[in-house]
């Protein structure tokens, strides 16, 4: 296995990198078949990677209710039989009454209520932060209260020049600093692609 | 490029000049890391939130609380999430040795699956090599099974755990701002970085330190030292300041009426 | 703690007491509607414009990314540009990278009756749930039945006659994406091949969005409520985004308002001298 990971992995990289870029540079018509064949493995093992998470999910928290890990067993156990439930019932009739209620009802509701306690943050966050301590915390302050009133319909009832800045504001203001961020992050995509080609990125090797 | 008789291979039409890019890119980050092996000391600047991480489990020590790790959300596999989860990790691995000297209690949540072994091997190592091996424990890294669930736990846990710190560090979305402010309940001393653009005004605004964009790759570059992870970075800033020439030049060039820069780039 | 002001008080205010009124200004306008007017942005108006100029036969992709937790932002919208594009006489292709795709398809069908009266197979398909994201949509760009073998109800893709029209990205007039996902879209399909692009965004995802719509990589794009809200001003079609718009300005007018508390500390504190 030693030999495997140390060599074979090693190389797969970089001859799915040199097959796909050769084929986003390169019209070869032999080349873009080896890179559908490859991307439809890409896709795949996406979908291996679901049904992993389903085995490691059940083990580690299987793991924790048989230990009784103080704390946790509990909700193990929820999640186990949840999951048990919800796949048993999908396997039946993905578009059943059953499976469509539990979709609808439970799943979708917790959803919607995890997503929409995010404002509720956001309003203490920003009554923590919104705070003019110095000059860069005054401009923060006052640009951050001119794009609230841009975005609500009441910010052009009490002045209609709200509206006008901040969408300057949010268009010539920020895209500078904007798109100087999406260029870095591109090349630290750029990196790390070089870094999986050359071997050095053993991250998912388990660290070996 | 001209396509010859007898149909030997083509440059795509619009890519030759980012065919040239990529590979002189490739050609300098070679150059960059074999001149640190070759000895040439090329060295990250000093990165607040990295040096603040020592202080962070020292204040977890002093106050006999646990320090919470969150490496982000998404799959380590994944072209838009996977290596700033692995950079999160490679940082992981630091905050693990201190935690590990201090006797400081390390909680890690994630909904990473695919990435559960080699955050266990990082955090078993780190504690290996302070000597502390039987202190590590499997039962402190929590496996929860997507983003929504993993907020609601996380909330829960700093509730009742009240850590002294905490570490948001990865592919972080909407949960960012959630878990940073439930750490400000409780006074929690809160490092974060990502990558994801529209988290960090959340995530600057919410937590003590924050690595922004690219500090998480040059901060995972600097805790791995290897000279295939710094060279690299190292190379990027000669490549940042030829973008940045060919910018001042296209600024200059541009209201001038003359598009040589834009039809070479182009081409 | 005897010697606390007024100012000190504010300084740590009790979150619990800003969390109700939050509650209590979202809940008035939603039982109580004030209707403000709203003003169309220009990017709203260039995304309903490249709606309305597709024309009959015109097959689009429409990209439903976005999870349950979003649909009060973005399923406004999606339920505009599907009802546009029936009026226009298009074909629609939906598929998803989110778990819950179905049921937001589901959902569309239920806030878009006519979406039943369409003929299945024939002028809309639901593909269903994809994974591997840029891979996934690279590979469709070249031969969607390899991505997709069979539509989310298990019917072959040979058996939808649409999809023998629309097997690549060259087939389609133009891609929207729903919430998020909207690099790949322009990375695969925008840029290789052309296909116009242009959606949704969350409204965190607004600042973020700017760039691809300046440089022209999208060409047009509505954002958050507000955004559903617009088109569905510019449709005719007032509906729940619309509504929404009135707890959107209340609870924005909350939040001005308790920076004043929240700033009065510090005012306090440095006339007094302190830090």
């Amino acid at each position: 296995m030693s030999f495997v990971k140390s060599t074979a992995f090693k190389y797969i990289p970089i001859l799915v990198f040199a097959v796909i870029i050769a084929d986003y540079f390169f019209a070869i018509a032999s080349l873009g078949s080896v890179a559908e064949v490859l991307r439809q493995f890409a896709v795949v093992i996406s979908n291996i990677a679901l049904g992993l998470g389903v085995i490691s999910l059940l083990r580690i928290h299987g793991r924790n209710v048989q230990r009784r890990l103080e704390g946790r067993w509990q909700y193990s156990i929820v999640t186990i039989i949840t999951f048990v439930t919800v796949f048993i019932l999908g396997t039946i009739n993905a578009n059943g009454a059953q499976y469509t209620w539990a979709f609808n009802h439970v799943y979708t509701t917790l959803q919607q209520t995890m997503y929409a306690s995010t404002g509720f943050f956001i309003v203490s966050s920003a009554y923590r932060a919104f705070r003019a301590r110095n000059i860069d915390a005054a401009l923060l302050l006052i640009a951050g209260c001119i794009v609230v009133f841009t975005n609500a319909p009441i910010g052009e009832v009490i002045w209609s020049g709200f509206p006008v800045i901040g969408d300057w504001l949010l268009g010539p203001g920020q895209l500078p600093g904007y798109r100087v961020l999406m260029l870095i992050a591109g090349f630290g995509t750029i990196v790390y692609a070089y870094r999986v080609i050359t071997g050095n990125e053993r991250g998912f090797f388990g660290g070996e | 490029m001209q396509k010859k008789k007898n149909n030997e291979m083509i440059l795509k039409d619009g890519r030759i000049v980012a065919f040239v890019l990529l590979f002189g890119s490739f050609v300098l980050y070679y150059l960059f890391t074999r001149m640190m092996e070759q000895g040439k000391p090329f060295k990250i600047r000093t990165l607040a939130p990295l040096e603040a991480l020592p202080e962070a489990v020292g204040r977890c020590a002093e106050m006999g609380k646990p320090i919470f790790y969150m490496p982000g959300i998404g799959s380590s596999l994944s072209l838009s999430s996977g290596a700033y989860i692995l950079a999160g990790i490679t940082i992981l691995g630091r905050l693990a040795h201190f935690a590990a000297k201090a006797g400081v209690k390390l909680r890690l949540f994630t909904v990473t699956i695919d990435a559960m072994p080699l955050i266990q091997e990082t955090i078993k190592t780190a504690y290996a090599v302070e000597g502390k091996v039987e202190e590590y424990s499997d039962d402190n890294i929590e496996l929860i099974a997507n983003q929504s669930s993993l907020v609601s736990r996380y909330l829960g846990a700093v509730q009742r755990e009240s850590p002294a710190a905490a570490c948001l560090i990865g592919y972080l979305a909407y949960e960012s701002v959630v878990l940073a402010e439930a750490g400000n309940v409780v006074g929690a001393m809160q490092i974060s970085g990502t990558v994801n653009l529209y988290q960090i005004p959340f995530l600057v605004a919410s937590t003590d330190y924050t690595l922004i964009m690219e500090e998480l790759f040059a901060a995972a570059a600097a805790v791995s030292g290897d000279a295939g992870a710094v060279g690299p970075i190292a190379a990027e800033d000669v490549i940042k300041f030829v973008s940045l020439g060919i910018m001042i030049l296209g600024m200059v060039l541009a209201p001038l009426g003359i598009t040589f820069l834009v039809d070479l780039l182009g081409l | 703690m005897a010697n606390q002001t007024i100012f000190d008080r504010l300084d740590k205010l009790d979150r619990r007491i800003y969390y109700w009124l939050i509650v209590i200004v979202i809940a008035w306008p939603l039982v109580s509607p004030i209707g403000l007017p709203i003003t169309v942005k220009p990017s709203s108006r260039a995304l309903y414009d490249g709606l309305t100029a597709v024309q009959e036969g015109d097959v689009v992709l429409i990209d439903i990314f976005m999870s349950v937790s979003t649909w009060p932002e973005c399923m406004g919208g999606l339920v505009v540009e599907t009802n546009t594009l029936i009026d226009r006489g298009a074909r629609l292709v939906y598929l998803g990278n989110s778990v819950d795709v179905s049921r937001s398809w589901e959902r569309l069908n239920e806030l878009v009756p006519r979406l039943g009266t369409l003929e299945y197979g024939t002028d809309v398909v639901f593909l269903g749930y994809y994974t591997g994201a840029d891979a996934a949509a690279s590979q469709m760009a070249v031969d969607m039945s390899s991505i997709f073998p069979a539509d989310h109800f298990g019917t072959p893709i040979d058996d939808l006659p649409l999809m023998s029209d629309a097997n690549s990205a060259s087939d389609y007039a133009m891609v929207l994406f729903t919430a998020e996902g909207e690099v790949k879209w322009i990375q695969q399909w925008g840029e290789p091949y052309g296909v116009p692009v242009a959606g949704m965004g969350i409204a965190m995802k607004g600042s973020a969005l700017a760039p691809y719509l300046a440089s022209g990589d999208i060409f047009g794009l509505a954002v958050g409520v507000r955004g559903a809200a617009e088109l569905e001003k510019l449709a005719g079609m007032p509906a729940a985004a619309t509504t929404t718009m009135d707890a959107i300005s209340s609870t924005h007018l909350l939040f001005v308002i308790l920076i004043v508390p929240a700033n009065l500390p510090i005012i306090y504190n440095k006339i007094k001298g302190g830090s």
